[in-house]
């Protein structure tokens, strides 16, 4: 079923929303080269090159990931005024399928955006001879973009979703808290590109733990939540 | 097929309680076609939201014991954006109907020339047609109708009738809520009036002309025929 909806989904974000996907995607790929080109200015002007650009790409996807959120807003906001939700709520057992499904619509999105500027940022750093993994963390990288990245997203767009379609009055209020999730999540990324320690990892394990739990607990959540309190919240 | 045993149903608005249904116990049974009729607030919409598990009745019981119920809210289903063929695809698809389905349900209902327009361009009364193309998708046992023929033209009604007649005769049990008594009429075997939440009147369809209905309703709503 959720497959269906993901269909329904995409379908209804080319038919509403193409244009602001395609920019999205195109402002990813404008983070990493602003990223690609500040290495590059920097061994012009002979400053020795440092960090981990690959961390501070994946923290600026992070930071751009939130204007994927609303991309499926103009359609949450027509089921719901219209009741083309409610419509299909009388036909799902559970809310879950319905709300899960534009999560992973998001997740999805986001997701690819980056795994395609990560592997254009390999590409352009192997073309140009200049460093977008630091050697020795390829590792690292690699659970960022295959996990971390991925539940850290999944958790905001779950929670997006969820309080939009639960309590759309606080719906304001609870983006501030999803911005400190954000934040606080930006910070740990912006950490592990300082240190590779085995602090750093361990952290990097805990955090992905504590992000998987919380998705795994909404995913639940939304499975006994109350057909009628969803159509009339 | 449906039934409401004691059913209450308490709404808070504020600071307030406003009954909507009020110890309403009722069955529609298998080819049975029930119009429910009543003023604006009665409580019909709040019959069919809890058939269909919308809401949750305060008190008593509802059950639906079907193996397949359409239902047409008196809200639309389908996606403006998208076509009515992309629409029903995804209904089809959600309730795991085959899509041959599609074509044959939009010809019972006149729509399979539109299948390629989208449903914002479509006229009301062809999209309520396009809503009852959606119920009756599954082949239901048991179709659950919202004031279906609300905003309609006379000859856009006349035919909603005719599908909802074929139907009938194919065994389908019909619960349909609605202002018109005229539609009612044509269309069910049996009437019920909510008034203020309550059941008020509980007739056989055969044993009222028009006359006799009005003069049903008009007595249920407490007024002189």
């Amino acid at each position: 079923m959720i497959g269906i909806l993901v269909r329904k989904e995409l379908r209804l974000l080319t038919a509403t929303s193409a244009v602001a996907l395609v920019l999205d995607v195109l402002l990813v790929g404008l983070g990493l080269s602003a990223v690609m080109t500040l290495g590059r200015l920097q061994a012009l002007a002979g400053v020795p090159q440092g960090g981990d650009r690959f961390a501070l790409f994946a923290v600026l996807s992070f930071g751009l990931a939130s204007m994927f959120l609303s991309l499926t807003g103009p359609t949450a906001l027509l089921e719901r005024t219209t009741g083309i939700l409610d419509n299909q709520l009388g036909m799902v057992a559970s809310p879950r399928p319905l709300l899960v499904a534009k999560a992973v619509v998001l997740v999805g999105l986001a997701w690819a955006s980056l795994v395609l500027w990560t592997g254009v940022g390999v590409a352009w750093a192997a073309a140009t001879g200049q460093e977008f993994v630091p050697a020795g963390a390829w590792g690292r990288s690699l659970l960022v973009v295959a996990v971390l990245y991925p539940a850290a997203v999944a958790l905001l767009s779950l929670c997006h979703v969820f309080v939009g379609y639960m309590v759309p009055k606080l719906a304001p209020i609870a983006n501030i808290g999803l911005f400190a999730v954000t934040f606080v999540l930006f910070s740990n990324l912006v950490n592990l590109s300082g240190s590779l320690s085995a602090w750093s990892r361990w952290d990097l394990a805990a955090t992905t733990g504590v992000v998987l739990a919380v998705v795994a607990g909404l995913v639940w959540l939304m499975g006994i939540v109350s057909k009628e309190r969803m159509a009339d919240p | 097929m449906a039934s409401l045993q004691d059913v209450s149903k308490v709404f808070e608005k504020g600071s307030r309680t406003v009954k909507a249904l009020d110890g309403v116990s009722f069955t529609v049974n298998r080819g049975e076609a029930v119009g429910l009729l009543g003023p604006n607030g009665s409580g019909k919409t709040t019959t069919v939201r809890i058939l269909l598990g919308l809401r949750k009745a305060t008190s008593g019981r509802a059950s639906v014991s079907a193996g397949k119920v359409g239902f047409v809210l008196d809200l639309p289903a389908l996606y403006p954006q998208l076509t009515l063929a992309r629409n029903l695809e995804f209904y089809a698809d959600l309730l795991q109907v085959p899509r041959s389905a599609i074509d044959r349900r939009l010809g019972d209902v006149g729509l399979r020339g539109e299948a390629e327009s989208r449903v914002g361009e479509l006229s009301l009364g062809m999209k309520k047609r396009a809503e009852i193309a959606r119920a009756l998708l599954t082949d239901p046992d048991l179709l659950l109708l919202d004031e279906p023929t609300s905003g309609l033209d006379p000859e856009a009604q006349a035919a909603l009738r005719a599908v909802l007649r074929a139907e009938v005769e194919r065994g389908v049990s019909i619960l349909m809520t609605s202002h018109d008594l005229y539609n009612v009429q044509k269309v069910c075997g049996r009437v019920l009036v909510l008034r203020h939440g309550r059941l008020v009147a509980d007739e056989p369809a055969a044993n009222l002309d028009p006359a006799g209905l009005e003069a049903l309703y008009l007595h249920a709503m407490g007024r002189p025929a």
